[in-house]
């Protein structure tokens, strides 16, 4: 449906241009919608796992890579700062922005701050270790905690 | 907290499946990775196993299958 594209495109336009979610009412503005049949089109978005809402059905949980609400993973590119849902997505933004980037996260195993500079071919050499818990056939039992 | 020990996966690994699973996410012909492609991807850089096939049932069964990663 041509209004799903439509609001798909303006959650992602302003994660990219603000750094935070959209609420309601901003999608539907920057998608030109009435709001009831943007919050239809969340829906929708939600049942095909393009979004994750809350339980309100309408604030923006997830839009992967980015994360809707504060998490450890931030990440700072041309003046703006943004969350992701994990370091996977942390790369993810920067991939998805095609422009450089900072990653701020912490090492699960000793807590310890961690600074990532990211190229747009992608970060310098590394010995870091990205650890998954989740085998990829139940990603989506639990999105969140994946 | 404490979980079981999974495969480890380098930068340089996770730098290629951000690129395959975002680089186009802004864009209006953006698509996910099916399974069958998650699984050529995954393979292609390494990640080989049950752990990393999204229709395995090896771990119990699960809803990747039916729809994407990420």
């Amino acid at each position: 449906m041509e209004l799903d594209l439509t609001v798909k495109l303006a959650i992602y336009d302003h994660f990219a241009a603000v750094g935070m979610r959209p609420s309601l009412d901003e999608i539907a503005a920057r998608a030109g919608a009435p709001v009831p049949e943007t919050r239809e089109a969340l829906g929708r978005l939600r049942a095909q796992r393009v979004l994750v809402l809350e339980a309100d059905a309408e604030s923006i949980r997830m839009a992967p890579p980015f994360s809707g609400i504060p998490t450890q993973h931030r990440v700072t590119s041309a003046g703006l700062s943004y969350y992701a849902n994990c370091a996977w997505d942390a790369l993810g933004i920067p991939a998805a922005l095609h422009r450089p980037a900072t990653v701020h996260s912490r090492c699960e195993e000793s807590l310890a701050p961690l600074e990532l500079a990211v190229s747009e071919s992608g970060p310098g050499t590394s010995d870091w270790l990205f650890h998954c818990v989740v085998p990829a056939a139940q990603w989506w039992d639990d999105i969140v905690f994946t | 907290m404490r979980y079981p020990l999974r495969p480890l996966v380098t930068m340089e690994q996770l730098w290629e499946l951000a690129r395959e699973w975002y680089s186009t996410r802004l864009q209006p012909d953006s698509r996910r990775p099916q399974p069958a492609e998650m699984r050529k991807i995954f393979g292609r850089i390494g990640l080989v196993g049950e752990f990393w096939d999204p229709q395995s049932d090896a771990f119990g069964g699960g809803t990747a299958g039916a729809g994407t990663g990420g």
